[in-house]
C-alpha cells in the first residue's frame, strides 16, 4: 500500500508555469493527512478549546439578546429580535472561528514553529498543506456554529427542523472565510498586520452583513456595500433555513457562495505557493 | 521497481549508475536579485557521508533546498534517488529523510505523537508506525521521554527528535542541514555517533556544516563551496595533504622579523602565508621542517595541517575581505 499511496493523491501536480489554470480539489489524501494532524493537536487542548463556543454564545445572547433586545418591543421581519440575531450569530461564529485559525494559527505553524518545512519534506505537497489548514478551519467553525445552535435550542429559539441544515451551511461558508483568510495570511508581512483585516474586513463583515439588523435599515444608495460582504449571501441562507421559509431564491446565495469559496480558495492556494517556494 | 545498472533519466537525460543517490549538473539557482548557486557538480554515492562545506552565504542551504525538491531549480539538472528533481517529486520523498537547520517540531504534539503524525504523512499504517517511533526513540535515547511536551526537550534532544523523525520513512538518503549547530560538546559527540551508525546501516548521508571538526568526523567527501560554486572536491585528508600540505607551523612574529624567517625556508618544499600578527608555514613534504632552524617567538605552533586551513585557504579569512572594501 506504502508505494502506491502517493498515487492515490488526486491534487494535478503543482507545475512551475504559473498562470496554467488547473482546478485545485481539497479532496486529496494528504489535504486529509493534514486535516488529521489539526484534529489531533486540537483534541489534545480539549479542555481549553471546548468550553469557550459555549460561553461566548451565551453572554452573547445576554448582551444582544435579554440586554438590547428589551429596547426592540416589535418584530424584525416579522420574527423576534432573539430569533433574528440567532442566526447571524451562528454564521458569524463561523466567520470568527475559520478567520482567527487560519490567520493566527496558520501564520504561527507556518512562520515561527516553522511546521510547514516539515511537512512539505514529506511526500505531502504545499496545495495539501493549505487545503489541510483550510478544511480544518471550516470543520472547527462548524463546531462552534454547532455549539451557538445547541445554546438556542433550550431557549425554544429552533423553530423547525430545516435548522438540520444550519451545519452543512456552517463548513461552506467556514471553508469560504479560511480561505480569505489564507489569501490575507500569504500577504502579510507580520503578525501585527492581521489587525487591518480584523478592522477593515472581519469586524464591519459582522455587523453590516444583515446579522444584528435588517439590511433594510441601511440607506438604499449604500445597500450596495452589504452585497459584497461574503457574510452577508450566509446570513440570509441561514436565516431562512432558521425559519424554514425554503425557496428558490436561496439557490442563488448558494451559488455565490460557492463561486466566491472557489474563487478565494484558488487565490489562496496560489499566493501560498508564491509566498512560501522561491 | 526498476532494477537496472544504469539507466538514462529521460527528463533530464543524465545518466545515472545504480549506485550514483545524488547527480547533479550545471546546478545554478537564482533569486530576484542575486544567483546563489552558480552552477555546480557533484555526485554522491550510495552510503557515503558527502559534506557541503563554506561560510555563511556560500549556497550551501539553498543547495540543500533544491536537493529535497523544496526549491526549483534555475538551471541545470538534478537526479536524486533516481528520480530528477522536475519530475515526480513524491516518489523522491517518499524515500527521502530530512532535517532542517531549524528544530521544526510540532510544539502542539508530544514527543511520540510527532513521529506518529510524521509516519501518517509517509502513508505508514498505525501498527507498523508504532513500531519504528519506538525504534527510533530507542536508538536515540528518547524513549524514556515518549510523552513528554516539546518545550520540556533540551536543545540536544530536540535535535535527536529532529533526526529520529527523519528516519521514520526509513529513507535511502537523509539530508542535514547544520545538523549540530547550537549543541553543546556532548550533544555533538552523541549526534555523530547516530549519523555514523545510519551511515554504517546502509544510508547515505549529506550534510552542510560550517564546522571543520564535523566535516572531519563525519564526511567521506566532500565539497567546499564559497559564493555559489565549488571550489574544491574530494577525501579529506587527500584534500588537506594536496591543497595544504603536511603539517603546519603557527608563529607570531613581527613583519620585519618575518622577512627573515622567510630566508630561511628558501629552498624547501614550505609554502607561507601571513595572516595579520601571524605567518603560517605549510611543509608539502612529511620532513619538510626537518632541521629547520626558526627564530624563537613567544608563540609558535607547530601541528597537522587540516581541513580549516584548507577551509580558510579556499574561503579566505574574512580579513582579506575587509581590506578589499
Amino acid at each position: 500500500m506504502d508505494d502506491n499511496y502517493f498515487l492515490q493523491s488526486n491534487y494535478l501536480e503543482a507545475k512551475p508555469q504559473r498562470w496554467r489554470l488547473t482546478l485545485p480539489t481539497p479532496f486529496t489524501w494528504g489535504t486529509y493527512r493534514v486535516w488529521q494532524r489539526n484534529r489531533d493537536a486540537f483534541l489534545r487542548r480539549w479542555k481549553t478549546e471546548l468550553w469557550p463556543p459555549f460561553v461566548e454564545t451565551i453572554m452573547t445572547l445576554l448582551a444582544f439578546g435579554f440586554g438590547i433586545g428589551v429596547y426592540i418591543q416589535g418584530q424584525v421581519e416579522g420574527m423576534s429580535y432573539l430569533q433574528f440575531i440567532a442566526p447571524g450569530l451562528i454564521m458569524s461564529s463561523v466567520l470568527f472561528t475559520a478567520t482567527f485559525e487560519c490567520m493566527f494559527g496558520t501564520y504561527i505553524r507556518m512562520k515561527i514553529e516553522k511546521m510547514f518545512d516539515a511537512t512539505l519534506a514529506t511526500p505531502i505537497t504545499l496545495e495539501e498543506v493549505v487545503s489541510g489548514e483550510i478544511t480544518w478551519a471550516a470543520t472547527r467553525a462548524t463546531f462552534t456554529g454547532s455549539c451557538v445552535l445547541l445554546v438556542l435550542a433550550p431557549l425554544n429559539l429552533l423553530p423547525n427542523w430545516w435548522v438540520v441544515l444550519l451545519p452543512l451551511l456552517g463548513l461552506i461558508t467556514g471553508f469560504m472565510m479560511a480561505s480569505l483568510a489564507i489569501i490575507v495570511t500569504s500577504l502579510v508581512p507580520s503578525i501585527n498586520a492581521f489587525n487591518y483585516f480584523i478592522t477593515l474586513g472581519v469586524v464591519p463583515m459582522q455587523l453590516f452583513s444583515d446579522v444584528f439588523f435588517s439590511v433594510s435599515q441601511i440607506p438604499e444608495n449604500l445597500r450596495w456595500l452589504v452585497y459584497f460582504s461574503p457574510l452577508y449571501p450566509a446570513t440570509r441562507l441561514a436565516r431562512a433555513i432558521f425559519v424554514g421559509q425554503m425557496g428558490p431564491e436561496l439557490l442563488g446565495y448558494l451559488l455565490w457562495i460557492s463561486l466566491l469559496s472557489l474563487v478565494f480558495y484558488s487565490l489562496a492556494l496560489r499566493l501560498m505557493r508564491h509566498r512560501l517556494i522561491k | 521497481m526498476l532494477q537496472r545498472d544504469e539507466r538514462v533519466d529521460i527528463q533530464t537525460s543524465v545518466k545515472v549508475e545504480q549506485d550514483e543517490i545524488i547527480v547533479a549538473r550545471g546546478l545554478r539557482k537564482s533569486y530576484k536579485d542575486f544567483e546563489a548557486v552558480k552552477g555546480i557538480d557533484f555526485t554522491v554515492h550510495r552510503q557515503e557521508c558527502f559534506g557541503i562545506l563554506g561560510p555563511n552565504g556560500a549556497g550551501k542551504s539553498t543547495t540543500i533546498k533544491m536537493l529535497h525538491c523544496f526549491s526549483p531549480l534555475t538551471a541545470g539538472r538534478l537526479v536524486v534517488l533516481g528520480h530528477s528533481v522536475t519530475g515526480d517529486i513524491r516518489r523522491i520523498k517518499a524515500q527521502l529523510g530530512v532535517v532542517s537547520q531549524d528544530d521544526n517540531l510540532d510544539s502542539d504534539l508530544n514527543v511520540i505523537q510527532n513521529l506518529l503524525v510524521y509516519a501518517r504523512y509517509f502513508g505508514i499504517n498505525r501498527a507498523e508506525a508504532h513500531r519504528r517511533a519506538e525504534e527510533a526513540l530507542e536508538l536515540f535515547h528518547l524513549t524514556e521521554k515518549r510523552h513528554h511536551q516539546i518545550e520540556e526537550l533540551s536543545g540536544g534532544m530536540k535535535r535527536r527528535l529532529v533526526i529520529a523523525r527523519a528516519l521514520i520513512n526509513k529513507p535511502r538518503l537523509i539530508i542535514l542541514d547544520e545538523p549540530t549547530t547550537g549543541l553543546d560538546p556532548a550533544a555533538r559527540q552523541l549526534v555523530w555517533q547516530k549519523l555514523r551508525y545510519l551511515r554504517d546501516s546502509g544510508v547515505t548521508l549529506v550534510l552542510t556544516t560550517h564546522y571543520m571538526e564535523e566535516a572531519a568526523q563525519l564526511c567521506d567527501r566532500l565539497v567546499i563551496m564559497n559564493e555559489g560554486r565549488i571550489l574544491a572536491e574530494g577525501i579529506p585528508t587527500e584534500l588537506v595533504r594536496q591543497l595544504v600540505g603536511y603539517e603546519v607551523i603557527e608563529l607570531r612574529i613581527k613583519p620585519e622579523e618575518s622577512q627573515m624567517t622567510l630566508k630561511l625556508i628558501e629552498g624547501r618544499p614550505i609554502s607561507h602565508e601571513i595572516a595579520g600578527d601571524t605567518l603560517y608555514l605549510f611543509g608539502q613534504e612529511p620532513s619538510a621542517f626537518h632541521t629547520l632552524q626558526l627564530p624563537e617567538v613567544n608563540y609558535r605552533l607547530q601541528r597537522r595541517a587540516s581541513l580549516e586551513d584548507l577551509f580558510i585557504k579556499l574561503t579566505g579569512r574574512g580579513l582579506n575581505e575587509s581590506q578589499n572594501e
